[in-house]
């Protein structure tokens, strides 16, 4: 396993921080092993690897889905792993998982009520959603129906906003272009650095589209069997020779799944290195 | 005629209300709770107790006994359910044995012998040509009234929104910051309530005995076979369909109403084992 190299990050005290976090599922060999991985305030993280090695996992920790075997969580100075979720949540730090995980049977508009069903200043939230649906008319469109009839591209709009509904601090992106078509992919990247700047967030985006994240991220770290191996600035990441081999060489170890050529087939260039 | 119409409404609303909970309750837990049937005959010993025997008014009896049943669904939630969550099916044993407990202990407590109650509102009331009882409207329009609460809670409250979101997508409602362990006891407890209220509402039009609630037990399946379980409409549809056969048809067509009943469930467990309008697992 490659030793973990550094790229000239920033060493100043970090607003988010994830230390030396372990995960396993019962008794099994941990799925994330040690790792530790820091946020700053507005910044674009890329969390980049191939299918199973943690990311997803990573992830749910964070979120207090499950819980680490060790290691700590930190958000602001105050130690937030040992939190419920919906604690986790109400502190900022929310997730869009992969699968958006959208109420389907309710209407997009409930939906993003729903997203911000964390927040105590209940009487701003229906102005607010109504302010979502002016920005982005696609909603608009939507507002009324069953969210589980919109398509991929327009439930990924979906699932993102109602996760800015809940005034997040740190969103948690997982694999938002999945199974998207090649034009949403560049659309939600988009909508990510727009998020930034507009919504005062900081964002750690998990992806195996590796070269879409590093694109719209400062850093990135690659994590490969559970463990961080290799971080740093993103630009250097796209260029350095490793990265580039494992995550955006040109042919492909394995054939593409189903649910990723949609969003990876015509970019051609890009694929995980399949270890599990 | 028109009693016959009448007993199909009472009978149609109360069905509707013991099912929905037992809907309510499968939704947020993904377990189907066996115990159910007995919150229904604690509401009719509840109201048996503060009504019958203590004379308070019936209004104030029926609200009371529905509460406290909610908080002892609590109760069991927290003791018997929280503890087992992880397997459904160790959670479902635990629920089938809570019944059987309950059951005994009614009989313990207020022995074989059904409890009778009078009936709050005296007289008759003369409609198309008949008689009819104006308990059983007024029964029928509560039960209708408490449904149209429920279904307006679900719909436009922020808890409601929060129940139907542990009920469709449980780990989505756990990312938007709902606590789903509440949400859980909440939907119990509204579950429990509403099958009490049942049995509040229908004790001065029966008796009650300790195996009421085995007696509703398998009306309640049937109900949620015909509907489908984890869907109101389905619920209501449901409980109307069984009332019908069980009061209308048998009057018209005998006991062969009640072969009609199972013939349909066995129809449709065969051709649409969701139910009419029930919750199909993807």
């Amino acid at each position: 396993m490659a030793e973990p190299a550094e790229f000239a990050v920033s060493s100043d005290s970090s607003w988010f921080e994830v230390r030396n976090v372990s995960v396993a599922y019962g008794r099994a060999a941990p799925v994330v092993r040690d790792v530790s991985l820091s946020v700053h305030p507005h910044e674009v993280v890329a969390l980049i690897g191939s299918n199973g090695a943690g990311k997803t996992t990573l992830l749910r920790a964070i979120s207090g889905l499950t819980r680490p075997q060790s290691g700590s969580v930190w958000l602001d100075g105050t130690r937030i792993d040992k939190l419920a979720s919906h604690a986790i949540v109400s502190r900022g730090v929310v997730q869009v998982p992969e699968g958006r995980h959208l109420f389907p049977d309710m209407t997009v508009w409930e939906n993003l009520l729903l997203g911000a069903h964390s927040r105590s200043d209940s009487h701003m939230i229906r102005d607010e959603a109504a302010q979502f649906e002016e920005r982005f008319p696609i909603l608009r469109k939507l507002s009324g129906r069953r969210a589980g009839t919109a398509s991929g591209g327009e439930q990924q709009i979906v699932a993102l906003v109602r996760a800015l509904m809940a005034k997040p601090r740190l969103l948690l992106l997982d694999e938002p272009t999945t199974g998207l078509a090649p034009q949403i992919v560049a659309e939600v990247a988009k909508l990510i650095n727009e998020v930034v700047v507009g919504y005062d967030v900081s964002i750690v985006l998990v992806e195996q589209n590796a070269k879409m994240a590093l694109s719209v991220s400062q850093r990135g770290y690659v994590m490969e069997q559970g463990r961080v191996t290799v971080s740093g600035l993103s630009r250097a990441l796209l260029h350095d020779d490793r990265v580039a081999r494992a995550y955006l060489a040109v042919k492909s170890e394995r054939p593409a799944l189903p649910h990723e050529s949609a969003g990876l087939q015509d970019r051609g260039q890009i694929h995980g290195s399949g270890t599990n | 005629m028109a009693q016959v119409l009448t007993d199909f409404l009472v009978m149609g609303a109360l069905y509707t209300l013991v099912a929905i909970g037992l809907s309510l309750v499968f939704s947020v837990m993904r377990i189907v709770n066996f115990a159910h049937a007995q919150m229904y005959m604690l509401g009719a010993y509840g109201t048996y107790l503060l009504y019958g025997q203590m004379r308070w008014p019936f209004v104030l009896a029926v609200p009371i006994t529905a509460a406290t049943v909610g908080a002892f669904g609590v109760a069991c939630e927290f003791v018997i359910i929280r503890p087992v969550r992880q397997d459904p099916a160790r959670a479902m044993i635990s629920t089938l044995g809570l019944l059987l407990v309950l059951g005994g202990l009614a009989l313990m407590v207020f022995g074989q012998n059904g409890r009778f109650a009078p009936e709050p509102l005296a007289g008759t009331v003369f409609a198309l040509g008949s008689r009819i009882d104006p308990f059983q409207l007024a029964d029928a329009g509560l039960a209708t009234v408490v449904v149209g609460l429920l279904f307006s809670g679900l719909h436009f409250s922020r808890m409601g929104r929060a129940l139907r979101a542990v009920a469709q997508d449980e780990l989505g409602a756990r990312l938007q910051g709902i606590d789903v362990g509440l949400i859980r006891t909440t939907g119990f407890a509204i579950g429990a309530a509403l099958a009490a209220l049942a049995g509040s509402l229908i004790m001065p039009l029966t008796t009650a005995t300790p195996d009421m609630g085995n007696n509703i037990l398998l009306d309640m399946f049937i109900i949620v076979v015909i509907g489908g379980l984890g869907s109101i409409w389905g619920a209501v549809v449901g409980a109307f369909v069984l009332a019908l056969l069980q009061t209308v048809g048998v009057t018209y067509l005998g006991q062969f109403s009640i072969l009609i009943v199972y013939l349909l469930v066995m129809l449709l467990l065969l051709v649409r084992p969701s139910g009419v309008l029930g919750y199909q697992s993807t």
